[in-house]
């Protein structure tokens, strides 16, 4: 079946910010947590001047910033700066965000999130570059990284609840 | 790898829109994905020119490396047939120079009129000051063409560029002073130059290229090329100022003596003057002054750019008798040039040279500095330690784009720097007097939280009323004591806070258990509420 909506238009012109741009007020909305880019000076370059040049002397996110050597390894290893961060900042829980280069130079990101994880710290991936993803779109990762951490809701038990 | 939080400089792509959006009738086009972007957001929000940033983002998404598409050439013709652009710099951003794509052969499959150059900016090498210095050597060794000199005394002034520091400002300035010389300005470059203009430049004298960041490599080449001397001091204080005008004179007279041209006099100073009565900085004077005497002493750290940073720690030492604590630049490439232009000034051991924001501010930390000339960053270093900080360099706020005349260069410079330091010394003096006082003065933010709290105070005392309850004699009632010379000490304080500053002080007394205030007591109090 040919979809309902026909594009008339497709050149370009993105009327959206990158998805990392989420992280300037997601980062204050979710208590404790920490967002970690892996990504190269633009993007701490685009994350501060989305944030008006508004510095603050203990932000809650930063970049694990890729510089011309790290380009040749195709998985970095951020378990330094995992470390530092949990020195630092001690969160309960860390973001961990793909941006453009890292997703050109294929780093698999699940697999880096899942090495550098523990029970006590969870590291989340938020597919977040801009090559694929918009705001909104990396908005609705960070909250579905959450997901498995929810709650099972008992929705007998609700019922019953709710009828008292 | 390392953990970044802040950037001093902005990116290579971003050093090359402040080269494209100075220059009229050119155009930036960014081989990019959507979020490189945001540099163009930087423009409107910061500098707020009326017209659109000469900038463009021909978007690379996901998509279209699955497909094997480049919209690159289509990018092009649209905005050529918008635009009609002269030159159009095409650059890739740190995401698309790793495709390894040929942007040479794509640009040119567009057809188009305009020139294109497809500029090789690595971001992983440069960064924003390199990239647009690069950028803009590129150019004028591209356009510029050898012609005649002018027939009257002329100059170049390079360097000046869309989002520099107080750049507009300065150009000002310059322009008043070269005026009052009588000598004409042939070229502003990038700021305001058309292609055209980068073709006129070897027609002038003498290039002025005050900015280590931006203009140097242009003035080296054109010198190189054309033979055209450059001046490359800027011109921050009195004295340098007298020195570059005085030099400005010289460079020219002996250029005219060899072409029987127009001989420059040095005009009366005050000639130099807003007014054309007075001196022409009121900073000579002003340090004599009791005002001045009561922070020449203060200890003073500066950390920028290499222009401003060398320019402000010289300013500070020699022309405000302010001794340097420290000084340092986080152009790292620039940094043995700062570091030998301060010989004398600062030793080994109290010059810095980091890109990293943290460390400036473990600096900043350790010399509790009375007076911080730096960057935003160190201006929220400055606030979280409760000290006085100017910013002199970029990256800048909102608040550092004025649009009244405020330049840092020439004589006018002078005063205005010399303004800013004495108000944000003086407001730190005054911050005691304020928290001494009472709530006058506070930031919004602080009012707020002290209104809350004298609310919260009252509503507890409204319900004790209410409920009718004994009251016990509240602690305000109890009498204290005032020694004389106390008394004598509250006496100097302006009659319109005294009753205030000496509730306050009795506040303090009573909670600490003294009976009996005197000059200690009033003395300890008043660091106690400072603090």
């Amino acid at each position: 079946m040919p979809p309902k909506v026909q594009f008339v238009r497709e050149d370009g012109l993105y009327h959206s910010f990158c998805g990392l741009v989420s992280v300037g007020w997601l980062y204050q909305k979710i208590k404790d947590s920490f967002f970690l880019i892996l990504g190269t000076h633009t993007c701490a370059h685009l994350l501060q001047n989305t944030l008006g040049v508004m510095i603050f002397a203990r932000p809650r996110f930063a970049v694990s910033l890729l510089e011309e050597g790290d380009l040749s390894s195709s998985q970095p290893n951020i378990a330094d700066q995992i470390a530092e961060i949990k020195r630092e900042h001690n969160p309960s829980v860390i973001f961990l965000l793909s941006s453009c280069t890292p997703e050109v130079m294929k780093v698999e990101f699940e697999g880096l999130a899942a090495s550098v994880s523990t029970p006590d710290l969870p590291v989340l991936f938020v597919p977040a570059s801009g090559l694929d993803y918009t705001f909104a779109q990396s908005e609705d990762s960070v909250l579905q990284a959450l997901v498995p951490f929810c709650p099972v809701f008992d929705t007998y038990a609700e019922t019953l609840t709710c009828d008292q | 790898m390392r953990l970044a939080y802040w950037m001093y400089e902005g990116t290579a792509h971003h050093g090359v829109g402040r080269v494209m959006n100075s220059m009229r009738n050119v155009h930036a086009v960014f081989h990019a994905p959507q979020g490189d972007d945001y540099v163009n957001t930087i423009f409107t929000m910061l500098e707020r020119t009326p017209s659109f940033p000469a900038m463009t983002t021909s978007v690379v998404s996901g998509t279209d490396l699955a497909r094997g598409t480049i919209r690159l050439p289509e990018t092009l013709r649209q905005l050529e047939e918008k635009l009609h652009p002269e030159l159009i710099v095409v650059v890739a951003s740190c995401s698309t120079i790793l495709l390894q794509e040929n942007l040479e052969v794509a640009a040119a499959s567009a057809h188009l009129d305009a020139d294109v150059l497809v500029y090789d900016a690595n971001p992983y090498r440069m960064q924003e000051n390199s990239a647009a210095e690069g950028l803009f050597s590129e150019l004028v060794r591209r356009y510029a063409a050898p012609q005649p000199l002018t027939d009257y005394p002329s100059v170049n002034i390079l360097g000046p560029a869309s989002l520099g520091f107080h750049v507009r400002h300065d150009l000002t300035s310059m322009r008043r002073m070269l005026g009052t010389l009588g000598v004409r300005v042939n070229v502003v470059a990038p700021w305001g130059a058309t292609v055209d203009d980068l073709r006129r430049l070897p027609a002038a004298w003498l290039n002025i290229a005050p900015y280590r960041e931006l203009g140097a490599n242009a003035a080296d080449y054109l010198e190189g090329q054309f033979g055209t001397p450059a001046l490359r001091e800027a011109p921050i204080g009195v004295q340098p100022t007298l020195r570059w005008v005085n030099q400005i004179v010289e460079s020219l007279n002996e250029i005219g003596a060899r072409r029987n041209g127009p001989v420059i006099r040095m005009p009366h100073l005050t000639a130099f003057s807003l007014d054309g009565m007075s001196a022409p900085s009121a900073v000579p004077w002003f340090t004599r002054t009791a005002d001045m005497e009561s922070y020449a002493g203060k200890s003073a750290f500066i950390f920028g750019d290499a222009t401003h940073t060398v320019g402000m720690t010289k300013f500070l030492h020699d022309e405000l008798g302010m001794p340097i604590v420290g000084a340092g630049t986080y152009l790292l490439k620039e940094a043995s040039w700062v570091r030998e232009q301060l010989q004398g000034y600062v030793s080994d051991e109290q010059f810095l040279a980091t890109d990293e924001f943290q460390v400036t501010a473990a600096r900043i930390a350790e010399l509790r500095p009375e007076l911080i000339c730096g960057t935003q960053m160190e201006r929220h270093t400055a606030r979280k330690y409760d000290l006085n900080c100017m910013v002199i360099a970029p990256p800048t706020h909102i608040e550092n784009h004025l649009l009244a005349y405020r330049p840092f260069f020439g004589f006018d410079g002078a005063d205005t720097i010399a303004d800013e330091v004495y108000t944000t010394c003086t407001l730190g003096m005054e911050k005691h007097l304020i928290d001494l006082f009472g709530d006058a003065g506070l930031d919004e933010a602080e009012a707020v939280e002290a209104v809350a709290a004298v609310e919260a105070v009252a509503a507890v005392e409204t319900v004790a009323v209410t409920e009718g309850a004994v009251q016990p004699p509240t602690p305000n009632s109890q009498p204290l004591q005032w020694s004389s010379d106390a008394e004598n000490m509250l006496k100097k304080v302006p009659f319109f806070v005294r009753g205030k500053a000496r509730s306050n002080i009795e506040k303090y007394a009573r909670e600490h258990g003294h009976e009996l205030i005197t000059a200690d007591v009033l003395l300890t109090a008043k660091e106690n509420i400072g603090a």
